[in-house]
Order: structure tokens, then C-alpha cells, then sequence
């Protein structure tokens, strides 16, 4: 006898979900990152959530928390954090919030973090809606003092969306992260005898010397003037992307 | 080579997966075909939680029931990337019919109105008595976080995951779906940015992708000076601007 899959069945028309990392597009511009509802995993193991059939993720009964990873290049500036959720219910909510979770090691976590400003609430909305913080600025980082007592520590991030239903109307979409890469600021002694903190690529060069990319021209110079061949450009180019890896 | 503090950071990363369930995206780099594995232990059940065995592979727990079980995971690629080909890896020993379907799918999220939904690819074998690969045949699926994925006008933010359905018995099993993506280089604007670069320019598109992921600004009074030498001080500009370099760890 042939069995029904159900409801469940409606299936891959029926999707719905989610990231979970970082966008990977690159430059210095604004990007925009979605963390769809299937990479929230309920914080109690017994409570866990189920996507409706409009692939939004439901918990009607209990005050459940929901939490996905975030992960973003080391140094992304995080501006703007959009909810995007349904609710049919007066007097229920979802809060979100990114949060920092402060990784053991040396001396004794902290445990969890709240960014401040990056936390926004769902309200009544009678449908589909969706809701944003103000502009902020949070510097992501995977090793940054976020509990304040001047140690840096190993950080890893997500976001917890606090449900609190009356009923079934209250379901999450997802999340969408609005952010930009940054170039990292420069150490306080230059790499290179030739560029000077004074150098208008001082930043940018002592960058790529961090990053392994260059090591110089020799001498312990860059040569910033020197013009590039086509030949160093393929050099620079692969170093920086790790090119390339067969499958 | 270290790069960008990577090492450790895939110590953190792997630390943050632990905790949560994730699809990673892949990370190399140019316009080659390249893979993306998600493997088992980063889908999570949208009815029942899965187990896993010591094959590695997710198992339903309650393989009786005649609701099928439904596990997903979130999928992310970067911007622009095109997906050509998605498999599938299973386990099938069971000696009746029975239901294996990974897919994949995108979402629509929306301020108001109706949510839209839509299936963009997946593989149904058959019995197939042992672990086997199932491949669908070549696709191509720009993914992109904002997109008109119902051809209805505008464009909305979307959000996709891969999606995996199990009806059938103790022996079904699911080792991990397997992308092939590319990488693109975004379609140009319709008018120029700069005036030395025109829209038949040799290096139109290039120039525009750069100029449009404020990578350069050009060298001023409107031009970019396409044909000018470049001097390795400004080519770390260029570099370290692309690629947001670098934060120490």
C-alpha cells in the first residue's frame, strides 16, 4: 500500500527558509544578508518550532526562543536589522536580538551579550509584516572585548528571536541583515620603510601585508610608486583569493 | 597561506556550527565552476529531529510513521551566483516503495500580502538499494538574496534552503546534497558611470561591477582612466578595498 507523506508532501513547492553566513559579495558597499526561518533552531530541545505551510516558522503554544548562527567577514560593519514576521494577535510578540556569545577560555564566560541598538519587536500586525531597527553600527568581529572588562575574547554571534504567542497566528520569516566590509585600521609602526603613516595607502598596503598577500618589493620596501606589471598582478590576484582549487 | 586569520576563524566557525545547524557557503574565489557540500548534521527537522548513525548519515526516528518526515537547512551563496546541478546522497535498503526527495527552494519574504514560495530543484529516485548519488540534470539558477522569483514585480528579499522529505522505513538514510555554483560578474548599468568608459567599452562591465561594489570611484572629474598604468600603491587600494582586508584575530 502506497503511503501518503500528507500535508508535509506539499513540499517543495513549499519552501520557505534561509541562510545562515555571511553574504559573500564584496566591496565596501552596503550588502544585504537573509537569514531565512529554517536556520532557527529552538533553544529548548523539547520546544522546537515547525514551518507552516508558508514556509514561516511557528511555535504556538509556549514561550520558545529561536536562535541562527551569524557569521559575517571579521571587521563587517552591521547597520540595520529587519524582521520580517506574521501576526494575527494582539498582545503577541516576537523580540529579536543579535547577540554576542562570549566563548570560554581563559577566565570564565560571560555567556550572552546583547548588542546594543540591534534589537527590534514584532507586534500585533493582523498579517504579514515586517519591522526594522534604526540604523546602528556593530563591528563584527571573531575576537573583540564584548563584555567590556578590556580582554578581548572568541566571539561567536546569532540571532534570538523571542516568541511570545497567544496563539497560532505568530510565525517567523526570517531576518534580513543590512552591512558593508570594512578595511581594517593600521598598526601604529608601518610595515614598510617607503610607506610612511603619512602614505594616502598606508592603510590598504599595511592591510594586504597582514593578510600575507605581499611581502614587499624588498629591502623591506612596497615600492607604492613602481607601476605593476600584468605579471605581478596575476601574483597579487591569486594570492589574495587562493586561487584556484579543482573539484 | 593565511589569510584573513582564517584558520582560526574556521575554529570559531566550526565552534558556532556545533551550537547551531548551518549551511556554510563556499568560499573560493573567479568565475570556475566550483562545489558546495551540505552535509546531513547541518539539516534540522521541521516535524522530528533526526538521528544520526555511525555512517555519518541522518536517519527519521520514528521511520513507521506514516507522515513523512521533513528536514531542511538553510542555504546561502553569494550574490549572483549561478547553481547548475544539485545531488543528492542516500541511502535506500528498504524492499517497498518509499519516498526520498531533496530539493531546493526559495522564499519570498514580505511586508504585507500573500507569501510566495517556489520550488527550483530536486531529485526523487527510486529504490535503489544501497548509498548512491542522485543527480539532477544542468540548471542554471542565478541565486540572489533580492530577487522577483514569481516574475511578479517588484523585487523582494528572498531566502532559500535545501529540503529534504523521508517517508519509508529504517534503512532510508541521507548523507548530504552536493551544489555546483559559479560565480558571476553582475550585469552592467544601462548608462556609463564614467565617461572615459563607455557602454561599448572593451571593459565596460568589469569597471561597472567595480565602480558599483565601491571598489573604485574612478581617478576623477568623472573618468575612470581605464588605460593608465597602475602603480602597486594603488593596486593595494583596489585589493584591500575589495576585499575588506584584513582584522586581525
Amino acid at each position: 500500500m502506497r503511503r501518503s507523506i500528507g500535508p508535509l508532501g506539499v513540499a517543495l513547492a513549499v519552501l520557505a527558509c534561509a541562510g545562515t553566513l555571511a553574504a559573500q559579495s564584496y566591496g565596501t558597499g552596503d550588502q544585504g544578508t537573509v537569514i531565512g526561518a529554517a536556520a532557527f533552531v529552538s533553544q529548548d530541545p523539547n520546544r522546537y518550532g515547525s514551518l507552516g505551510s508558508d514556509g514561516y516558522l511557528y511555535q504556538p503554544n509556549y514561550l520558545t526562543t529561536f536562535s541562527a548562527p551569524v557569521v559575517l567577514p571579521d571587521g563587517a560593519a552591521i547597520t540595520q536589522i529587519c524582521l520580517y514576521s506574521t501576526n494575527g494577535k494582539d498582545g503577541s510578540t516576537i523580540q529579536l536580538q543579535l547577540e554576542a556569545v562570549k566563548l570560554g577560555g581563559s577566565g570564565a564566560p560571560v555567556g550572552v551579550v546583547a548588542i546594543p541598538g540591534a534589537s527590534v519587536t514584532a507586534t500585533y500586525a493582523n498579517g504579514y509584516d515586517s519591522v526594522c531597527t534604526a540604523p546602528f553600527s556593530y563591528t563584527f568581529h571573531d575576537y573583540a572585548d564584548v563584555d567590556g572588562d578590556q580582554e578581548a575574547e572568541r566571539v561567536a554571534h546569532r540571532l534570538s528571536a523571542a516568541f511570545t504567542p497567544l496563539d497560532g497566528s505568530l510565525g517567523l520569516g526570517g531576518v534580513r541583515i543590512v552591512w558593508h566590509r570594512q578595511i581594517s585600521p593600521p598598526p601604529a609602526a608601518p610595515s614598510f620603510g617607503d610607506v610612511p603613516a603619512a602614505n594616502p595607502f598606508f592603510q590598504h598596503i599595511e592591510a594586504l601585508a597582514a593578510s600575507g598577500i605581499t611581502g614587499g618589493c624588498g629591502g623591506g620596501n612596497y615600492c607604492p610608486n613602481a607601476s605593476l606589471t600584468r605579471g605581478q598582478m596575476a601574483v597579487f590576484l591569486s594570492k589574495a583569493l587562493g586561487l584556484h582549487w579543482p573539484f | 597561506m593565511r589569510f584573513g586569520g582564517t584558520r582560526f576563524g574556521c575554529a570559531v566557525l566550526r565552534l558556532a556550527l556545533a551550537l547551531f545547524p548551518a549551511a556554510l557557503a563556499a568560499q573560493s574565489y573567479g568565475p570556475g565552476d566550483q562545489v558546495l557540500t551540505v552535509g546531513a548534521a547541518s539539516f534540522h527537522g521541521e516535524n522530528r529531529q533526526p538521528i544520526f548513525e555511525s555512517d555519518g548519515y541522518l536517519y527519521d526516528p520514528d521511520p513507521s510513521n506514516q507522515n513523512g518526515a521533513v528536514y531542511e537547512a538553510p542555504l546561502r551563496l553569494p550574490d549572483g551566483a549561478v547553481i547548475t546541478q544539485l545531488c543528492g546522497y542516500l541511502r535506500n535498503e528498504e524492499p517497498s516503495p518509499s519516498v526520498t526527495l531533496v530539493g531546493m527552494a526559495a522564499i519570498k519574504l514580505i511586508a504585507d500580502g500573500a507569501p510566495v514560495y517556489q520550488s527550483i530543484a530536486f531529485v526523487n529516485p527510486s529504490f535503489n538499494n544501497g548509498y548512491q548519488e542522485f543527480c539532477t540534470d544542468p540548471f542554471a539558477y542565478p541565486f540572489h538574496d533580492d530577487k522577483d522569483i514569481d516574475f511578479n514585480p517588484p523585487i523582494e528579499h528572498v531566502s532559500h534552503r535545501l529540503r529534504l522529505i523521508m517517508l519509508g522505513g529504517a534503512t532510508i538514510g541521507f548523507g548530504g546534497v552536493r551544489l555546483i555554483w559559479h560565480r558571476q560578474v553582475s550585469d552592467p548599468p544601462s548608462q556609463a558611470t564614467f565617461a572615459d568608459v563607455p557602454t561599448d567599452a572593451l571593459f565596460f562591465p568589469f569597471v561597472e561591477a567595480l565602480a558599483a561594489s565601491q571598489i573604485t570611484g574612478g581617478c576623477g572629474n568623472g573618468n575612470f582612466c581605464p588605460n593608465a598604468p597602475l602603480t602597486r600603491g594603488q593596486m593595494a587600494v583596489f585589493l584591500a578595498k575589495a576585499l575588506g582586508l584584513h582584522w586581525a584575530n
